[in-house]
């Protein structure tokens, strides 16, 4: 039994790390796919190696956004399941953040999901499943320099609060994981040299409870999950993915 | 699809609601499934319609927990899942709390949760998946006569969260499941009229985003998806499932 057999499922940021993962996973049980990215060179192999369809697309751009919902309407006709997981990241101390790179960050992390969502509505099935991700997934640990991705995330956490109700009428679910710890190339994206970003997965390790951090495939599981019909139930909800870290005091 | 095959699986108060859909579930994915119940006749009934063993015991006395904890080892070997969620419901007013009252709700709804996983500590594999039924849904909003209920859903929350750290080394994993209005025959155990009843579904319906009162299935499925192997990073969480609930302001 394919547990997504006959459903369409949208995934930006699809062409790496949690993305990547979560493409495979639900093409794996029966979804028809489509994903998006800003590489074009890393979408054409993923699209190729998974058998789904890439588009190249950039959330911060509200023109790229309309394209990409006329796009998916014409691939995938209506859509069952969106998960909005593009993102950067951006580590630097508050005295360093000039306007312009507060407002590139932001437009990108927050600005960005909430227009992928709006644009998104008109072409999302009555009973379709939203699933937003949110870093930081303690909530209340934040590292120093980390005054722009935390509140990001904290305005993606108010938008599945807030619009719970808003989609109900229509039996739309939305979801928002909290994750912690997960290996993925963000770090180095982010120009976090390769080194110190082993040393940090290295020093994590030893602190979170289970003793491992998390794995794409964890996020991806969880994702398939709370899109399936099994957890019709589920709205509002901010499930967190941290192998216990949040329950470890720093003493 | 069996994603439970070869676990071995135990849950309280698995009679009725919540806990008898989750014993069908596990069986039906595969595990080798215990469960326990205070009343004879229908822990029998259960036991014959599911194919799992049924066992009479009390999580309110120690040593029928001890009893419990022999027995499972004799039918089950070490236990891979424990799901504590056996459990009654009292609405009353705080004045005509007794101490008599009060004991005997905490005993079974608190203490009985922290000892019977205590007891089961030493069957329990590593690796294992440990699951408390909390009582509060939505973790903030109250309703008159809910001051035992809540006290004890709130211990038990804090029993997952300090837990989380003990059992890691081990691998073990805690995790708290928060129902919102879930369709079960608690009401009528608390001493509700039967006529009362449907009047309180169509009342928490009103309220509830997603228009419906959860199913004991909609738990157990979320239940099933934690205790599988998906899910090895999430411990120490607190999974609302609560058709938005939470999320709805009262005006």
């Amino acid at each position: 039994m394919k547990r997504l057999d006959n459903k369409t499922a949208v995934i930006t940021g699809g062409n790496s790390g949690i993305g990547l993962a979560t493409v495979k996973l639900l093409k794996e049980r029966g979804a028809r796919v489509l994903f998006t990215g800003r590489d074009a060179d890393t979408i054409s192999a993923v699209a190729e190696s998974t058998g789904t369809i890439g588009v190249v697309s950039d959330q911060s751009d509200l023109a790229e956004i309309d394209r990409l919902v006329r796009r998916t309407l014409h691939e995938l006709g209506k859509v069952d399941i969106l998960f909005i997981n593009a993102g950067t990241l951006k580590m630097m101390p508050i005295d360093k953040v000039t306007e312009e790179i507060f407002d590139e960050f932001i437009r990108i992390n927050q600005k960005g999901i909430y227009f992928t969502i709006q644009k998104f509505l008109p072409i999302l099935n009555d009973n379709a499943v939203i699933i937003l991700i949110s870093g930081g997934g303690t909530k209340a640990l934040t590292s120093p320099g980390s005054s722009l991705h935390i509140q990001a995330k904290s305005a993606v956490n108010s938008m599945a609060r807030t619009l719970t109700i808003e989609l109900a009428p229509r039996g739309i679910r939305i979801n928002v994981i909290l994750g912690a710890a997960i290996e993925t190339d963000l770090m180095k994206h982010a120009g976090v040299p390769e080194e110190a970003v082993s040393k940090t997965y290295e020093k994590l390790q030893e602190i979170i409870p289970v003793k491992r951090t998390g794995k794409a495939e964890d996020v991806a599981n969880l994702v398939a999950f709370l899109v399936s019909d099994e957890a019709s139930y589920i709205t509002g909800a901010e499930y967190v993915l941290d192998g216990g870290l949040a329950r470890k005091a720093v003493f | 699809m069996e994603q439970l095959q070869n676990k071995t699986a135990v849950i309280t108060g698995g009679n009725s609601g919540i806990g008898l859909a989750t014993v069908k579930v596990f069986k039906d994915r595969g595990a080798k499934v215990l469960f326990t119940g205070r009343n004879p006749e229908t822990v029998a009934a259960a036991a014959e319609k599911t194919g799992a063993i049924g066992v009479v015991s009390d999580q309110s006395d120690l040593k029928q927990i001890e009893s419990l904890v022999k027995r499972t080892s004799q039918e089950l070997g070490k236990v891979d899942i424990l799901f504590i969620n056996a459990g009654t419901l009292r609405i009353i007013p705080f004045e005509q709390v007794t101490e008599e009252i009060y004991d005997d709700y905490i005993s079974i709804n608190q203490r009985g949760f922290y000892f019977t996983l205590q007891k089961f500590l030493p069957i329990l594999n590593d690796n294992a998946a440990v699951f408390l039924m909390s009582g509060s849904g939505t973790k903030t909003s109250t309703f008159l006569g809910s001051s035992l209920k809540f006290q004890a859903a709130s211990a038990v929350n804090s029993m997952v969260r300090t837990l989380t750290l003990e059992l890691a080394p081990r691998g073990i994993r805690i995790n708290a499941i928060l129902p919102g209005a879930i369709e079960t025959d608690v009401y009528k155990h608390a001493g509700f009229p039967e006529e009362a009843i449907p009047q309180i579904y169509e009342t928490i319906v009103a309220g509830v985003p997603l228009k419906r009162v959860g199913n004991a299935e909609d738990v157990a499925n979320l239940v099933a998806f934690l205790a599988s192997d998906e899910a090895t990073y999430i411990s120490g969480v607190e999974y609302i499932i609560d058709g938005g609930l939470a999320r709805k302001a009262v005006f």
